[in-house]
């Protein structure tokens, strides 16, 4: 029934349907009216008898009224059959006229035939040019032409099928954006690392100069190698962020996902930063239930909650409070960095997550990658990154991530 | 792999049941017009088809069950149309001193004898057979019931005279007595044919024709005729049974079951009239819902498809509902009817399914509602999807124009102002009221007819009569107070005949006059029918004449005229009286003091009986032998008690029909104005909740909403009263007027009920809502925008 | 091919001096995947914009493509089967039909498109959800944050193009608000579905690919993320 109602969505179906429908309609009148004639026929020959009989009983002498109870008589006897039986007429006979009925039915049930298979013929024949039609269709859309487009109003299975070949259409174009928006990513990703790694260098060659200048100056010489030595560690975190960043993009990291308890997470990821954030003065806070577990590789799920709460403690003031919470929801587990400072003011907020960006006002020694490697970590990992704030009233960074399966049993798939 | 599960929900129209779930209380008020509709039309068809089966049974049980007679076959040529595939039966009868003066008499009382073959009792006239069986000798005889008064009983011999000679007869049976027998007070014996060959000198076979049911009756006496060489008319028709069998052109069968139609019709207006209001304010209130659907991507077909789905649900659930009620209601006036009036409704049937009125009234409910449901079928496809979105279903709804002065009672302003901004609405619940106050006017003319007609519950009606044999004046004076003397009678009162006398008229034209007398009772009955002139008991050589448009005079109050030598006057001008007509003769009625003084008489023709309840059968043989004494047995006696009762039970059963159909108009009235008014409330909630908090008290609310109703009644009033009064005096005028001359009159009485049963409906309804209004907060009406 | 273009949109409500113009001359273009966010104060006219965009409404003059299709030259039977096709609507106030359960809901504009629903993509959804132990609720037993999920679910099922959010946090608390962003951001991510968000609370722009900003009437586009 459901088949049957979902064939009917289809235009094409349902001209077939229909056709069908009539075809039904005019073989059951046709029926019918052979019908009809066998009926007539065989009135006729009843008639025919009867009047033989009548004529044959007054001929006996029988009154009219004998007569008319004589023929209306339907029930056999057996006195009646013997006599039959004694004429030979015991056994049913084939009419005369059977032959020219069978003749004439087979007759009658050619047209009927013919109109079917011609029927069958020209839609077939138009199915084979809608066919036709679509796979140009398909094929022009494969060649890249952006003026085809597959149509949407098409109802019944075939729709489904155009929305299928849709989706895959969209798919495949996806993939190829994909490709080329990595391409695109690892352009900007080299152009930037020679572009960020220029100013370093540059410094480093000042530096070398100096040093090979006047390597008497142990001072100096203990200043600048500092230097370098800074500038060299600032140009390896950047290529390695950087490259990091590009094989995360490229999708080439292989995440070891395990149930991992939050609070073991937060706590590992806070631990490298409490010192320095007893030493500036700030209150670092770690709260949430204990059995909320979520599924995620550690070390990087580490490092990008690192990150969060670097940045926060980044934009704090002295006295002031970074507060990590977690807990689990509808869509998983959830961690959020919250802190106090400044806030992000209304017109950078929609540009953190671009690489680079260190806002307006930028503060402490990072290099803008913190927050976009974070939420690239969290969302290659089926999770999510939200920030919320407000200038002046603080902010808020919410991490989502999938929850651990119960159990704690690693899922396959 | 989990394994795939099909949700529960199948089609999306599968949401039209859920939500009817859920809102049951608002669908019960629809639900029950469509119950009503339903009923009243399988009410009114089953109604009609019983009475047509009663017909049917009472013309067999009276006329015979047969459709064609003839006198011109033989028994043999009986035998020949019997064998036809189109006859179901024949029956041979034959018959003797029908008119009980050819000389066959059983104990010196003149009898009928007849004599017939065994398929007459079985197919043509089944006869009951109370005690013993049919004859199947030639001595054999079964007698009526009636001859019980002889003495006789089973298994007695009697002997029958008739101008064959004498015979001796055995009593094998007795049967019921037909009608025209115990009319005049006669006895039957029954015969088999061969047995009346003996007895009768006069042979005339009868062949009682019944055709098949579904045969082309017409078509078959055609063919019997020309079959046979039978002469033009030889094949007499059973009127009735022919009609009942749909095979005459009659107007009566089309005149029955065209007011069922015309009934039909009028209730499927009202019907629609009724459920469309309902459906229209339930559509309104959900525009929220229907535009939340186009929003969710329902095409405006989809949503009408959804309203109709909704209403055929509806008609599934209610329409069963309705043919049940409808059942059981005809179910119980059948029953009703037979216990008012046994005689006339002897042969309706008890508890019998109608197949016509299920089928009625299931195309009403269904049709009805289908008609019903296409324009807010048509108003829900058309909601902007943006009622949704927006919120505020619709805010503040358009104008078309505001109130014109805002004075001191602006809470009236209002709701008139809001009574008459819906147009749609206006027009379906004054049309409702218009509708309902038409059918009742409509009504109250056939009422009326109903009373001029209906003698058997006149005041004059007598129960018993003694007739004079020949028509003269020939009962004894004194005869009329020895009647009154017998215990249980409450009145005798007489009539002196004199007829077919020469008069002329004041300008010279020549009449034939029929002159009666009438006492002071029926003097006094005929006041009540007076159209011009005055009637006076006391007054001699004044005449009373009856209003008859087709008369040979038109005689008016003040003419004179001559008879038998004296000058009479007309006193007077009757619309009807209870003698009969006779054509070309006028009825002239006087005192009986003028009647002795033009002729001499002072015995009378007619002597009328009426008696108590508790009139004994002893208390009627004493009636009976007085009379027989006074005119020695020169006298005709008729016992009209039980077509009295059954008259007065007739009327009675007919007028509760007629007042049950006007209540059933009026419930439909109430239910469309509350109905309407309790929707039109509801949907303009959130305007009374920012009404109250600005600041309008409860009173005043409840002031519009009275505003409001008051205005669709005095519409639907006057729309009612003025298509309405027009229909009642053409109506009045076409039916009454002609026949008994009465002026048509404004029908104050039943203006003063429809109008008082509206002004209540609308009162009642306005206080429906007070209720929902007191309790209004005003935080949570504004806050549900 | 962006799968959304909006060119030189504008409304107008009334006429002379009652004239209100909600929109002028807005034009943008959305590309697949996109997630946009539209921030203004009220009034500005961001509801008309989506309304327009979703073909709730005429615009008085402009044009809006949707995958190539002109979306009024369509007349209104094909206008709305269009829309219940390739666009889904998330609404502030949720929306749902209150006697359907939660699978009910989901699976309503795929009824009335007389699809048959894939029990297994259905399970998915509910899991991706987070309702899958409340499917046979119905709405009056959810709180404000489950049911805007459910509205969320209605508008993927039908797997469209483009998602249209009418201010789908206006009536949710802080947590609920920030799980319905991500949910959002996951539909654009995961399944790469163009999202076009109405918000007048700047804050939850952030996670939006692009900003579009709508002032008395006026678009201005504040840029991507890659920018």
């Amino acid at each position: 029934m459901r088949a049957l109602s979902s064939v009917w969505q289809d235009r094409g179906a349902r001209r077939l349907l229909t056709g069908a429908l009539w075809l039904a309609a005019g073989l059951c009148l046709w029926g019918m009216a052979g019908g009809w004639l066998a009926a007539l026929g065989a009135g006729a020959a009843r008639r025919e008898l009867l009047e033989g009989l009548a004529a044959g009983l007054l001929e006996q002498g029988l009154t009219p009224g004998q007569a008319a109870a004589a023929l209306t008589r339907t029930a056999p006897s057996e006195a009646g059959r013997q006599l039959l039986a004694q004429m030979g007429l015991a056994r049913p006979r084939w009419p005369a006229w059977g032959w020219a009925a069978l003749g004439a039915g087979l007759a009658a049930g050619l047209v009927p035939a013919a109109v079917m298979l011609a029927g069958c013929a020209r839609w077939l024949c138009r199915r084979e040019g809608v066919c036709r039609a679509r796979l140009q269709l398909v094929r022009r859309c494969a060649a890249g032409d952006p003026a085809a487009r597959l149509p949407w109003d098409e109802g019944g299975t075939p729709g489904l099928l155009w929305q299928a070949v849709d989706e895959l259409a969209a798919a495949l174009r996806a993939g190829q954006a994909r490709e080329h928006r990595g391409r695109e990513f690892l352009k900007t990703t080299m152009e930037d690392i020679s572009h960020q790694l220029k100013t370093p260098l540059a410094a480093l060659a000042l530096y070398d100069q100096i040093l090979l200048d006047d390597p008497a100056d142990a001072g100096a010489v203990a200043r600048f190698a500092a230097k370098s030595a800074a500038a060299v560690d600032r140009m390896t975190r950047l290529v390695q962020t950087l490259l990091r960043l590009a094989s995360l993009d490229a999708g080439g990291i292989a995440f070891a996902p395990a149930p991992c308890p939050l609070d073991r997470l937060a706590a590992d990821a806070a631990e490298p930063l409490t010192a320095r954030a007893a030493a500036e003065g700030k209150a670092l806070t770690l709260a949430g239930p204990p059995g909320a577990a979520v599924l995620c590789d550690p070390a990087w799920t580490g490092e990008a909650v690192g990150n969060l709460i670097k940045n926060a403690l980044d934009h704090t003031n002295p006295g002031g409070h970074v507060a990590v919470r977690w807990g689990t929801g509808p869509l998983g587990g959830w961690l959020t960095v919250t802190d106090d400072g400044p806030g992000i003011p209304a017109r950078d907020i929609h540009h953190i997550f671009k690489r680079f960006y260190r806002g307006s006002a930028p503060r402490g020694e990072g290099l803008g990658l913190g927050l976009p490697f974070a939420r690239t970590v969290l969302e290659a990992q089926g999770g999510g990154l939200q920030a919320e704030s407000e200038e002046g009233r603080g902010a808020v960074f919410t991490a989502f991530l999938p929850a651990a399966p119960p159990g704690g049993q690693l899922s396959t798939s | 792999m989990k394994t795939a599960k099909t949700p529960a929900l199948r089609s999306w129209l599968a949401l039209v049941p859920l939500s009817a779930r859920a809102h049951r209380r608002q669908n019960r008020m629809t639900l029950f017009c469509i119950v009503l509709a339903v009923s009243l039309v399988a009410t009114i068809f089953a109604m009609a088809d019983m009475e047509l089966r009663t017909q049917r049974r009472t013309a067999i049980r009276t006329d015979g069950n047969w459709h064609v007679a003839t006198t011109d076959l033989t028994a043999d040529q009986a035998a020949v149309v019997a064998a036809r595939p189109d006859v179901a039966a024949v029956g041979l009868y034959d018959v003797a001193n029908y008119h009980l003066d050819g000389g066959y008499t059983l104990a010196g009382q003149e009898v009928a004898v007849c004599g017939s073959d065994t398929a007459f009792y079985t197919e043509i006239f089944p006869l009951a057979i109370l005690e013993g069986r049919a004859p199947a000798a030639p001595d054999e005889a079964v007698l009526t019931e009636s001859a019980r008064r002889q003495g006789l009983g089973l298994g007695d011999s009697f002997v029958l005279q008739s101008p064959t000679g004498a015979h001796t007869l055995t009593v094998v049976g007795f049967i019921e007595t037909t009608t025209m027998l115990s009319r005049n007070d006669a006895a039957g014996v029954v015969l088999t044919l061969d047995g009346f060959g003996a007895v009768s000198d006069r042979h005339e076979l009868n062949v009682y024709i019944r055709f098949t049911p579904l045969s082309d009756k017409q078509r078959a006496i055609r063919d019997i005729q020309a079959a046979f060489a039978l002469p033009d008319g030889a094949l007499k028709e059973n009127a009735r049974l022919m009609t009942l069998d749909l095979s005459t052109s009659n107007r009566w069968l089309a005149s029955l079951y065209g007011t069922a139609l015309v009934l039909f019709v009028l209730v499927l207006a009202a019907g629609v009239l009724m459920i469309a209001g309902t459906l229209n304010s339930s559509v309104a209130a959900r525009t929220a819902f229907f535009g939340l659907l186009r929003c969710l991507g329902a095409t405006p077909r989809q949503v009408r498809r959804y309203v109709r789905r909704e209403s055929l649900q509806w008609c599934a659930a209610a329409v069963p509902a309705g043919l049940a009620v409808g059942t059981l209601v005809s179910w119980g006036l059948c029953a009703l009817l037979r216990a008012l009036a046994p005689g006339y409704f002897y042969d309706m049937p008890m508890f019998a399914l109608s197949p016509i009125a299920l089928v009625f009234g299931a195309l009403v409910g269904v049709v009805t509602v289908l008609l019903a449901a296409r324009t807010p079928a048509r108003r829900a496809g058309a909601v902007s999807p943006l009622t949704a979105v927006r919120g505020n279903a619709g805010g503040t709804p358009p104008v078309r124009r505001g109130l014109r002065r805002t004075g001191r009672r602006l809470a009236w302003q209002l709701g008139v102002h809001h009574a008459l901004a819906g147009r749609r609405n206006l027009v379906l619940v004054a049309g409702s009221f218009a509708l309902s106050i038409v059918l009742f006017l409509a009504f109250d003319t056939a009422l009326d007819f109903f009373h001029h007609g209906w003698k058997p519950v006149q005041p004059y009606a007598p129960d018993l009569s003694v007739v004079s044999a020949d028509n003269t004046c020939s009962l004894d004076p004194a005869l009329q107070q020895e009647l009154a003397g017998v215990e249980g009678v409450r009145r005798v009162f007489g009539r002196q005949f004199a007829y077919s006398l020469p008069a002329r008229t004041a300008d010279g034209q020549d009449l034939t006059v029929n002159l009666v007398t009438y006492e002071e009772n029926q003097f006094r009955w005929a006041g009540r029918e007076l159209l011009e002139g005055a009637v006076d008991p006391a007054a001699d050589f004044t005449v009373l004449t009856v209003y008859d448009p087709a008369g040979p005079a038109a005689l008016a109050v003040g003419d004179r005229l001559e008879l038998l030598g004296r000058s009479l006057t007309v006193g007077g001008l009757l619309s009807s009286s209870p003698l009969d007509r006779e054509e070309g003769v006028v009825l002239l009625i006087c005192n009986e003091a003028t009647f002795a003084a033009l002729t001499g008489e002072t015995g009378y023709t007619i002597l009328d009986i009426q008696v108590e309840g508790g009139f004994t059968d002893a208390a009627l043989e004493q009636v009976r032998t007085l009379a027989g004494q006074a005119t020695g047995g020169d006298y005709v006696f008729s016992d009209r008690r039980a077509s009295n009762l059954e008259g007065r039970g007739a009327y009675l059963a007919i007028g509760v029909f007629f007042y049950g159909f006007e209540v059933v108009i009026a419930l439909i009235t109430v239910l469309s104005i509350l109905n309407c008014i309790q929707m039109s409330v509801s949907a303009r909630l959130p305007q009374y909740g920012a009404m109250r908090a600005v600041g309008l008290t409860v009173r005043q609310l409840l002031q519009m909403v009275l505003a409001e109703s008051a205005c669709y009644a005095a519409v639907g009033c006057a729309a009612g009263l003025a298509l309405g009064l027009p229909l009642h005096r053409a109506l009045y005028l076409s039916m009454i007027t002609p026949r008994w001359g009465t002026d048509w009159t404004v029908p104050w009485g039943a203006i003063g009920v429809i109008v008082a049963l509206v002004a209540g409906s609308a009162l009642l309804a306005a206080r429906a809502p007070a209720r929902r209004l007191r309790g209004l907060s005003v935080t949570a009406t504004i806050a549900s925008e | 091919m962006p799968i959304l273009q909006v060119t030189d949109l504008s409304k107008t409500y009334g006429t002379g001096d009652a004239a209100v113009h909600a929109l002028r001359g807005a034009s943008f273009s959305l590309e697949k995947g996109e997630f946009a966010a539209v921030v203004g104060e009220s009034g500005s006219g961001k509801s008309t914009l989506l309304n327009c965009i979703g073909g709730l409404e005429t615009p008085t003059a402009g044009q809006v493509i949707i995958d190539g299709q002109p979306l009024f030259e369509l007349d209104e039977e094909r206008r709305t089967l269009f829309r219940r096709r390739r666009i889904g609507f998330v609404f502030q106030s949720f929306h749902l039909i209150a006697e359907l359960n939660v699978e009910q809901n989901i699976l309503f504009p795929l009824l009335l498109d007389g699809r048959r629903p894939d029990g297994d993509e259905l399970e998915e959804l509910l899991a991706t959800l987070g309702l899958a132990e409340r499917r046979h609720h119905l709405p009056g037993q959810l709180s404000g944050g489950q049911q805007q999920r459910v509205a969320i679910g209605r508008a993927l099922m039908t797997r469209p193009a483009l998602i249209l959010a009418d201010e789908p946090t206006g009536n949710l608390d802080r947590r609920n608000s920030r799980e319905v962003m991500e949910l959002l951001t996951r539909a654009s991510r995961l399944y790469g579905q163009t999202v076009l968000m109405i918000t007048h609370n700047s804050e939850l722009a952030a996670g939006a690919d692009r900003v579009l900003r709508v002032s008395d009437g006026v678009l201005t586009d504040l840029g991507g993320a890659e920018g």
